[in-house]
């Protein structure tokens, strides 16, 4: 029985390989491991799955000339590095080797590919979630006005988070802010489970705050997948506190970044975007007392002009009223003293008309008076004793009085008889007392 | 005006329509000086809340609930 040795078989493999095999094929697949060795050689174990199950694996290798050149151009196409978990289409050459077995050998590699094909991963990733009626939910929650209270997903350490803090606590209008840590670990295979963690330990206290922000920092592209994945995406979309992310990136937007209420592009964006709003909110407050105090000021004066108007205008109307009844009472007088003055006239010519015949009347009665005055007089004149004796009449008196009819008169009694010129003394002789 | 405490959005509403009020509707001279005192407290509360320290924000939010 002919026998070959061990080496002469691993060559009879290769001088097969290298007859019947191309120089080189396209072939894709996907990185399931990848490390550089010192010298800058890239070595990598690449599989084909179906499903989660392996059903191909081989090493592969870029020798580190080459690995510069193309981990370069695939960043600079895809914005993420070359790293296990991604899908890629490469050149390669099969290699075998006596000692090292087979292997294959990378000699280009087609970034557009990783593109479409993370592309095409995206658009399944948002299709499910278009299908299921969450990608908008946390779009549509409105803002506070002024978000004041704010939860922040993030690590401690990434330099994001403190570019954040600082811009939050220093703002230049010295607004306050309350803000929460919840850590997580912010890029790799955990990222997203550690995410969905923090965003129940928010939901526990939910009150608390107004929203939440994912932030992270910018700066180096390093994997962005994780804010592709699809639980993480749902979990933000559902999540009853607006989202406002802040990854840092400078390709297209994550999923993270679609579904989330708001997206920035980096934390201190996120900073800037709260402190504007709180800006806009309190600018309508100055506004506010501007406007209060100029239409308040101008009311003022227009009321004051109002009521000194009203108070001219009542001036006015009383100085009128004032006038017409000055006048009016001028009128009166003026008609009180014609009347007075009419009166006293009416009155005058009554009296005069009365005088007439009260002058008539007093002049008659004194004459009549004068006549029985004069016929009294006259008979006076006749009673006076004196015009009786004048008529040779005598008086005789005793004792220097008259004789009354019941007198007794008694002999020796003196008489005196006077007469017009006589005053005659005589002694009773005789007298015949009746 | 009731005492409960309003939010940020319903304060700046009360202060605009008040506002508005004296602005447009020439309001009776009596009321304009509530009015004022009503805006103006309210502008005064939501610019010491902007600026409040962290207890005072924590207590007066919860106010709010």
């Amino acid at each position: 029985m002919t026998h070959l040795s061990l080496f002469e078989l691993t060559s009879l493999i290769k001088s097969e390989l290298e007859k019947n095999l191309e120089p080189s094929y396209w072939v894709i697949a996907e990185i399931s491991e990848m490390r550089l060795n010192p010298k800058g050689h890239c070595y990598m174990e690449l599989v084909d799955k179906e499903g989660q199950f392996v059903t191909s694996k081989i090493r592969a290798n870029i020798w580190a000339y080459t690995y510069r050149n193309l981990s370069a151009w695939f960043e600079s196409i895809t914005k993420t590095p070359l790293q296990s978990g991604i899908k890629v289409l490469l050149n390669v050459q099969v290699q075998y080797h006596e000692l090292y077995g087979m292997s294959l050998n990378i000699k280009d590699l087609d970034p557009n590919f990783t593109l479409g094909e993370r592309a095409r991963k995206r658009q399944e990733v948002i299709q499910q979630l278009q299908d299921e009626g969450v990608f908008d939910i946390n779009k549509e929650l409105v803002l506070p006005t002024v978000p004041q209270r704010i939860a922040i997903i993030s690590s401690e350490t990434a330099a994001g988070y403190g570019d954040f803090k600082n811009q939050i606590e220093q703002n230049s209008r010295g607004y306050s802010f309350k803000t929460k840590l919840f850590q997580s670990l912010m890029q790799g295979d955990q990222a997203p489970s550690a995410m969905i963690a923090a965003l129940h330990q928010i939901h526990a206290e939910i009150k608390a705050f107004d929203l939440v922000v994912i932030i992270r920092g910018g700066g180096s592209q390093v994997d962005l997948d994780c804010f592709d994945d699809y639980e993480l995406a749902s979990h933000i979309a559902q999540f009853p506190l607006p989202v406002i992310t802040g990854i840092g990136h400078e390709r297209d937007e994550t999923i993270a970044d679609l579904v989330a209420n708001t997206q920035m592009k980096t934390p201190t964006a996120v900073a800037e975007f709260l402190i504007s709003g709180i800006e806009r909110y309190d600018d309508s407050l100055n506004e506010m007392a501007y406007r209060l105090e100029k239409s308040g000021k101008h009311l003022l004066q227009v009321s004051s002009y109002e009521i000194m108007n009203i108070g001219y205008a009542l001036q006015a109307s009383m100085k009128a009223i004032m006038h017409r009844s000055e006048s009016g009472l001028a009128q009166k007088e003026l008609r009180l003293n014609y009347a007075v003055q009419n009166l006293f006239k009416i009155e005058n010519r009554k009296v005069d008309n009365f005088e007439v015949p009260l002058i008539k009347a007093k002049s008659q009665r004194l004459k009549e008076a004068e006549k029985k005055l004069d016929g009294l007089e006259k008979q006076l004149k006749l009673l006076d004793p004196a015009s009786v004796l004048k008529r040779g009449y005598s008086i005789t008196l005793i004792n220097g009085k008259f004789i009354s009819e019941e007198q007794k008169i008694q002999p020796g009694e003196e008489l005196e008889t006077i007469t017009t010129k006589h005053r005659i003394k005589s002694t009773v002789k005789s007298a015949n007392n009746e | 005006m009731s005492k409960k405490k309003l939010t940020y959005k319903e304060s700046l509403e009360r202060i605009e329509t008040i506002v508005d009020v004296i602005e447009n509707q020439q309001p009776d001279i009596d009321d304009l000086s509530s009015l004022v005192k009503e805006a103006t407290q309210l502008i005064k509360d939501c610019k010491s809340r902007l600026k409040n320290t962290e207890e005072e924000l924590n207590s007066s939010l919860e106010n709010l609930e």
